[in-house]
This record gives C-alpha cells, sequence and structure tokens, in this order.
C-alpha cells in the first residue's frame, strides 16, 4: 500500500475530472501529466490518467529518477442525465511517486494501456531538476526546525540522542479494523532541520494520512528511559490492514540535520561566546543523520466465519440512512436514490450496497461522494452513494427492502442495518423510446394512430358451445356413407351381371336341344303327313335356335333381324345363304297349295343339316 | 276441416314465436343487442360487461368475442383486447376485420416485437387453412369424398370408353380435392382446440432462463404479447415470444387462447 496525500490527489483529480469534462465518453484518452520543474531531493508524482476502464499498464522506466512507490489508483467518475440521455464519464489515474536525484533536464518516455483491446499511449514528460528551491515542485518541502530549546555539549550524535518511535493504537485487530499509528520524534539535541525520507510502504495495509496536519506537530516534553526528551509528534496515519496474518509496518526512514557543538578550547570574547549561542548557528555544526523508525508488528485476525451474504467489507460502527428523490414518476425520466452511511471506520473502502432495482429499470452504477475526514480520533465522516435508474414502462413497481451488514470489531460481531423498501409509481412517459425491445417495422407502422373496426353485428342467434363437426360422430358416419352405398352398389351391380350371364348360357345350352325336340316333333308330324302341323314345328326349330343362340329377343324377331344377327356373328357366307333360303322356303310351302312330301322331306333334312352346322359354328 | 286446422297450428306457432320475443329481454340475443348499443353510445364498461356475461354463459361465436375484445380496446385493457381477438380468430380464422384488429391492438402494446416471417409456403398452407372454417372444410371433404366414388361406380359399369376416361380422371381429381379438404379441416380443427398459444395478462414479466425464481433474467416481456407454450414443468411454462427468443415464467402471467 501506498501512502499517498488523499487531499492532494483528489484535488489533483477534481481538476482533470474539470479539464476533461467536454471529453466524449467514447474518446479514450490517456495523459501522462507531472511537474514540468522540481528541485533536486525533491519528492513529486507523475500520474497517468484514462477516461476509461483499462487494464495492463505499462509504466516507462524512471531510471533517472529515485523510484518511490507506485502505481496507485485512484477513480473517480460523473455522470450527467440530460432528458433521460446518461452520460457518465470515468477517470482512473495511476500515480508514481518519485524523487529527483541529479540535475538536469530529464525526459519520461511514453506509457501503454489497453482499454477494449486496444493499446493506447501518452504523451512524453520532460522535468528539470533544478537546485535549491523549484517553485513547480509543490511537493512537500522538508520541514525546517529550529531547535534551540537545549545546547548540550555533544560532539557525535549517539542512537539515544534523536529518534523516532512508530506506536500502534492497537496490535492485535480484526480484519479491516483502524490502527492509528503515531510517530514520534525523540530529540535530547538541537535539531536544525528533518526530512522524511522515504515513507513506509506496508503491504496489507491501506493508509489515510490527517486531513488537517498543517502547522506545526505537536511538541512536548517526555521522560523516556530515564531521559528528558522534546518529543514532536511528526505524523500520524490510520491504517487498515487488507489481509489477516502478522503484518509488519515498515518504518518510517527520515534525514535530520543535528546541531552539534565544535569543539572550540579558546575562550573568545563576549562577542564570541555571544555568538556562541546556538541561536545564531556560531560555533555549532550541523552533522546529517539518517534515523528510522521500529518496525511495528500487527496481528491480524480474521473476521469471523458466518459472513453474511450483504457484507461488504466495512468494518468500524456505522449507521445508514436511505431516500429517493421522488415515488411517482413518469416513465423515462431519472429516479435518484441516496444512500448515506455514516460514522466510524474504513469508509472510505466500503462497497456500495447492492439495491435491488426492478428489473424493467435501467441501472447506472452508484456515484460515491466522499465526505469523511481523517482527524486525530480516526477516519469519520460519511460515504453517500447515489444511484440513478430510469424505469422505462409504466407501473407500479417496488425497489426491494436490502441490508447494509458491518463488522463491529469492539464487539466482535456483524451488524446488519435494513434499508427500507420504496414503492414507485411510474406513470406513463412521453418518450418515444419505450422499450428494450422496441422496434417497430415499416409494415406496422400502417396501423399508427388507426383505430379498430367497427363490431360485428350478429346474424344468427347465439348458441352455446358447441362440439366441433370434423372427426365427430356425424362427421364419420357421413363419411363412411357413401363408401358403404359404393360396396352396395357394386354387389348388386355385380349380382345382377352374373344373372345375365346366366341367362345367357342357359339359352345356349338349351338351344340345340329345343331344335332338336322340335325336329323330333316335326318328323312325328310328317309322318303322319300333318302337313300344316310339320312347317310350324320346323319354322320353330329354326328361329327359336337362331333367337337363343344370338341372344335375340322374341320381339325383335323377324327374318331381317336373324339374318343380321346370323351376319355379325360371323358365319360363313353360305351358311347364311343357306339359312335365308330355308326361311323364306318354309314360309312360302307353308301357304303353297300343292305339296310333295319329298319336299317336305328334303327341307327337315336341310334344316337338320344347318342347325347341326350352325351348332358347330357358334360357340 | 283439414285446412281449419292447419291454419290454427299456424296461428299458433306464430303466437308462440313472436310471444318469445316480447318476453325476450334476458335472451341472449336481446343481451346481445344491448351490449351492442351501448357501444354505440360511447358506454364501453357497459358493453363489456353484458359482452361477458354472455361469454360466461358459455356462449359461443366470432361476432361475441369481437364485440367483447373491441370494448376492451376502447377500455385500453389491451391484453384483454388481444386475448378475445385472438379467440375471434380461433372461431373465424379468415376474418379480415379481425386480423386488422389485432395488428392495431398489438400497435398498442408496450412491446413492439418483430415477428419472425414464415417461410412462403408456410404462409401459403395457412392461409390456405384459412379460407374456411373446419365445419366447412368437413363439409367439403365429405362432399368430395361422395364425387370420388360417383365417378369411381361411373367408371367401373360404363361401357363408353370416354366416359371411362374422363370418369377415371375426375376420381383423381376429387380424391385429390377430399384429401386436400380433410387435411385444412383437421388443421383448422388443431388451431381452434390447441392450447399452445397464450397472451401474456401481467403488466410486466421477467423471463427467466430455467424455471426457477432465482435464475437469471434473460428479457422482460410486458403485457399483451402473444406467446407460444413449448414445455411445462409445475406452474413455469417455457415460452417463445414472436421474435424467436425462448425462456420460462410463471404460468399465472398467461392466459391461454
Amino acid at each position: 500500500m501506498e501512502i499517498v496525500s488523499k487531499n492532494r490527489m483528489r484535488f489533483l483529480t477534481i481538476i482533470i475530472v474539470l479539464l476533461s469534462w467536454n471529453l466524449k465518453a467514447q474518446d479514450v484518452s490517456f495523459v501522462a501529466s507531472g511537474p514540468g520543474r522540481v528541485a533536486q531531493g525533491a519528492q513529486f508524482r507523475i500520474s497517468y490518467t484514462v477516461n476509461a476502464q483499462a487494464s495492463n499498464l505499462k509504466a516507462p522506466t524512471f531510471r533517472d529518477f529515485n523510484f518511490l512507490g507506485g502505481p496507485s489508483q485512484s477513480t473517480s467518475s460523473n455522470m450527467q442525465i440530460i432528458n433521460g440521455q446518461v452520460s457518465q464519464t470515468v477517470q482512473y489515474s495511476y500515480t508514481f511517486h518519485l524523487q529527483a536525484v541529479n540535475l538536469g533536464v530529464f525526459e519520461i518516455g511514453e506509457a501503454s494501456i489497453t482499454v477494449n483491446g486496444q493499446t493506447h499511449r501518452s504523451n512524453k514528460l520532460s522535468v528539470e531538476v533544478v537546485a535549491g528551491n523549484a517553485p513547480a515542485a509543490r511537493q512537500q518541502q522538508p520541514q525546517q526546525r529550529q531547535q534551540n530549546t537545549q545546547a548540550q555539549e555533544v560532539q557525535t550524535i549517539g542512537a539515544k540522542d534523536v529518534f523516532v518511535r512508530a506506536i500502534a493504537s492497537k496490535t492485535n485487530v480484526y480484519e479491516g479494523e483502524e490502527i492509528a499509528v503515531l510517530y514520534k520524534m525523540y530529540t535530547a539535541i538541537p535539531i536544525a532541520q528533518y526530512s522524511i525520507n522515504k515513507i513506509p510502504s506496508s503491504r496489507g495495509f491501506w493508509t489515510s494520512e490527517l486531513s488537517d496536519r498543517r502547522g506545526q506537530p505537536k511538541q512536548y516534553q517526555e521522560t523516556f528511559d530515564g531521559r528528558n526528551y522534546t518529543v514532536a509528534e511528526i505524523r500520524k496515519v490510520y491504517v487498515y490492514p487488507q489481509q489477516s496474518g502478522n503484518l509488519k509496518i515498515e518504518p518510517l526512514e527520515m534525514e535530520i540535520l543535528a546541531q552539534v557543538r565544535k569543539a572550540q578550547q579558546q575562550r573568545r570574547g563576549f562577542w564570541d561566546s555571544f555568538f556562541d549561542d546556538p541561536f545564531f548557528g556560531g560555533g555549532h555544526t550541523n552533522v546529517k543523520k539518517s534515523i528510522s523508525s521500529n518496525t511495528v508488528n500487527i496481528n491480524v485476525r480474521k473476521l469471523p466465519d458466518n459472513v453474511p451474504v450483504e457484507f461488504s467489507g466495512a468494518v468500524g460502527n456505522f449507521s445508514i440512512s436511505a431516500s429517493v428523490d421522488r415515488t411517482e414518476l413518469p416513465a423515462n425520466e431519472a429516479l435518484k436514490l441516496q444512500l448515506t452511511i455514516t460514522g466510524k471506520g474504513n469508509l472510505k473502502l466500503i462497497d456500495y450496497p447492492t439495491i435491488k432495482f426492478p428489473k424493467d429499470f435501467e441501472v447506472y452504477d452508484p456515484k460515491s461522494i466522499d465526505q469523511t475526514k481523517v482527524t486525530e480520533t480516526g477516519t469519520s465522516g460519511s460515504m453517500i452513494f447515489e444511484y440513478v435508474a430510469i424505469p422505462r414502462s409504466k407501473g407500479n413497481y417496488k425497489i426491494e427492502a436490502s441490508k447494509f451488514v458491518f463488522f463491529n470489531p469492539a464487539k466482535g460481531n456483524y451488524v446488519s442495518l435494513s434499508i427500507p423498501e420504496f414503492e414507485i409509481k411510474v406513470s406513463k412517459g412521453t418518450g418515444s423510446g419505450e422499450s428494450i425491445l422496441t422496434s417497430v417495422n415499416q409494415k406496422e407502422l400502417q396501423y399508427v394512430g388507426s383505430d379498430i373496426r367497427f363490431l360485428n353485428k350478429q346474424s344468427h342467434a347465439l348458441t352455446q358451445k358447441k362440439l366441433l363437426f370434423f372427426g365427430s360422430f356425424v362427421y364419420w358416419i357421413l363419411l363412411i356413407l357413401p363408401l358403404l352405398l359404393f360396396i352396395l352398389f357394386i354387389m348388386i351391380y355385380k349380382k345382377e351381371i352374373k344373372k345375365r350371364s346366366d341367362i345367357v348360357s342357359v339359352r345356349n345350352k338349351k338351344a340345340g336341344k329345343m331344335a332338336r325336340k322340335r325336329l323330333l316333333q316335326a318328323r312325328k308330324m310328317l309322318d303322319s303327313n300333318a302337313k300344316n302341323e310339320f312347317y310350324e314345328e320346323l319354322s320353330k326349330a329354326i328361329w327359336g335356335y337362331t333367337a337363343d343362340k344370338l341372344m335375340i329377343s322374341n320381339s325383335d324377331l323377324s327374318t331381317e333381324t336373324v339374318i343380321d344377327a346370323v351376319k355379325a356373328a360371323g358365319l360363313k357366307v353360305e351358311i347364311v345363304s343357306n339359312l335365308e333360303n330355308l326361311l323364306h322356303e318354309c314360309e312360302f310351302a307353308r301357304f303353297a297349295p300343292a305339296n310333295s312330301e319329298n319336299l317336305m322331306n328334303s327341307l327337315y333334312t336341310q334344316a337338320y343339316d344347318l342347325i347341326i352346322l350352325m351348332d358347330k359354328e357358334i360357340k | 276441416m283439414d285446412m281449419k286446422k292447419g291454419i290454427k297450428s299456424f296461428i299458433l306457432v306464430l303466437f308462440v314465436f313472436f310471444g318469445l320475443f316480447a318476453v325476450a329481454d334476458n335472451t341472449p340475443n336481446a343481451t346481445f343487442e344491448k351490449a351492442y348499443e351501448h357501444y354505440l353510445a360511447n358506454e364501453y364498461e357497459e358493453a363489456n360487461e353484458l359482452f361477458l356475461s354472455l361469454v360466461e354463459q358459455n356462449y359461443v361465436s366470432h361476432a361475441l368475442y369481437y364485440n367483447l375484445a373491441s370494448s376492451y380496446f376502447k377500455m385500453e385493457e389491451y391484453a384483454n383486447a388481444m386475448l378475445w381477438f385472438e379467440r375471434a380468430k380461433r372461431i373465424q380464422p379468415h376474418d379480415e376485420n379481425t386480423n386488422f384488429n389485432i395488428n392495431v391492438t398489438k400497435y398498442k402494446l408496450e412491446d413492439k416485437i418483430e415477428t419472425v416471417p414464415e417461410l412462403f409456403f408456410v404462409r401459403w398452407f395457412k392461409s390456405f387453412v384459412n379460407m374456411l372454417s373446419e365445419r366447412y372444410w368437413a363439409y367439403l371433404s365429405l362432399a368430395f369424398f361422395f364425387l370420388v366414388f360417383v365417378f369411381t361406380a361411373i367408371f367401373l359399369i360404363t361401357p363408353n370408353f370416354t366416359f371411362r376416361k374422363y370418369s377415371f380422371y375426375f376420381t383423381l381429381i376429387f380424391l385429390l380435392f377430399f384429401m386436400s379438404s380433410t387435411m385444412a379441416a383437421f388443421f383448422q380443427k388443431d388451431y381452434q382446440t390447441s392450447t399452445d398459444e397464450a397472451i401474456v395478462m401481467s403488466e410486466q414479466v421477467d423471463v427467466k432462463s430455467s424455471p426457477d425464481s432465482a435464475s437469471s433474467d434473460l428479457f422482460i416481456i410486458h403485457q399483451g404479447i402473444k406467446v407460444k407454450l413449448l414445455d411445462q414443468i409445475g406452474d413455469w411454462v417455457e415460452v417463445k415470444i414472436p421474435n424467436g427468443d425462448k425462456g420460462w415464467m410463471k404460468k399465472t402471467n398467461l392466459e391461454v387462447i
């Protein structure tokens, strides 16, 4: 931990912030700054300031100077809200402490830093080191002091003549507990001048110096180890251990210029003796001596294990108050919640407590306002955290109650303070930026400002909930119905066809039989010489046979239809003509007056042969 | 004698018919009319109450849902308007006014979520299915099925070659028609009975990454957004919002369409 003058640092940062006021947040600037002129032996600071979250700082080698410490980091942020638009500027500065050693003009090379993966380079600086008191050196000057109270006859300075003691207020503490460290310089000889050469950098401690350490250090007489000393409280700091274990506060190194009387034996005149008076410095020589204080061992205990979740590292004794600037506001306007932590302890090291804002709020990192003071009694005052949140839509919201937990080292327990719940009523905002998901496409724009269409008139009587038709019982029935009808139809149709084909085959088969029967009858008639009956039977035999065989219904029977049917059946031409002849002759002979038995016989034989022939031809 | 009897019964029927109308103050249609008049007179709350009472009595019609939604819209209750417009759409998907009003209501909502456009054939298919309601698709499917068999029968029995040829073609065409109308009816029914879409009713909901209130918030949506329900675990449901983002929320924030 570096010991830096907090006050000045803050002052410097504020200046930097003011200077960079008009910087846009997007532009990364990385600037080195430092004094142009310093006095030889003086301590000074080189600061690197960057306005964005950065990492990987690579500093130049300060080889021309005595490197005292660093970098120590500090952050400052500034937030602006204009019409719900939030812009935030952040300043991170890294400070190095150097001491000018040699006279001359020295250049400090550029440093580099990485912001969002990009490397930025700073400007170069040149520092002129001059002899004596340089006006540009703003650093602490060696404090001069004339010690003229005691004039003692000492030739050399013993360890007991002048020394520094570091006194810690406590040596057995908890992590984060405040410890006061007082550096007392004990002198038994007059001191012309003293300067602190090296501010101890004690690992594991965070140090803060007293805010108002101007003016003379406190001086008083004290007896130590049986000897009377003039004591000056040259320095007082408060340290806060950041880790547990046995920690050491490193010694303070300083240089003193002690006045030692010259070893003069001869007596001189009045004036001589007058000038011998240490007030004039006559008869004395200044002797330089480096002294350092003792190391202080501090035993730091770990905080108890039952750490509450909300614990944010605060150790001391605090109280908290919270307020919102308003409880009713339109959407898209900023709501401020202020949290003030007041008390005594490591105030500056407190992390801001988490406030659970509703999800619909846009929340920004809180701004912290440091109103602490380091006084003789320690760090006290208040840290103010200002949270800014912007509700994005209408509604009633709750900022949930939360807790601020700190550790009280005096009692050795955690203390939980509650931050109350706030109810926020957000009314409709005027801004157009409505929601995170906002994106209106062109197609939707046509509906801007349009109204819905008018009501529907009921055209039929209202009915109560009914089942859907598709898939209902009726639907399936109606679906199966045509299928059943079809099957039925096909079945009937097939039966009919079969029936018909049966009739045909029967007639076909019976044709020959019937013809034979009739021919037999005709024979009988011929034998009994019954002329008319013979012709009737004979023509019946021929007609019936052809009708049955060729599927001609009886009503259609005529000579022409029979001949046509026979032709269509594809019989030989001679059979067709024979048939035609026979039919004609039967008609003719039937009504002829004279008929011989021979003719009847030949007609019978012709008909008989023809039927046999046709039976063979037609299948 | 018979003539006299017929006239008597006709008069009786008329009497009953008009009598019903005379008494009819609390018949559903009269309530509907009353609500309609309230709406005309810009008394939206009264209209809303009456329409809602009909809905609570299980009356169903596109007009009823549509009008209820309109009254909600006028009362600036856009989530409810969205819900009932969507329900009206379920009954008559092809109604142009309903679709227009849904778009107008969408514009009134807090979130303007860009909908992921559907593929052209999905869009075509949907507009085809939405041409008719489930009932009419079902009627059509029955008619086409009947025609398939008519032409099959003609094909089987006709001896004429040209007839056979054409009846064969018609059989195929009607078979195709039958299949598409049945499919459309099926999808319509599926659409009407599905419970996989819901409207966000809570003013504002944090959508979580998993069904657990301690899990991290993915995004916030506001009332009126139509979401698709993907999964359910206990009283948590996984939803998909129109822009394709998914997440979990409590079921109580939703009302299934």
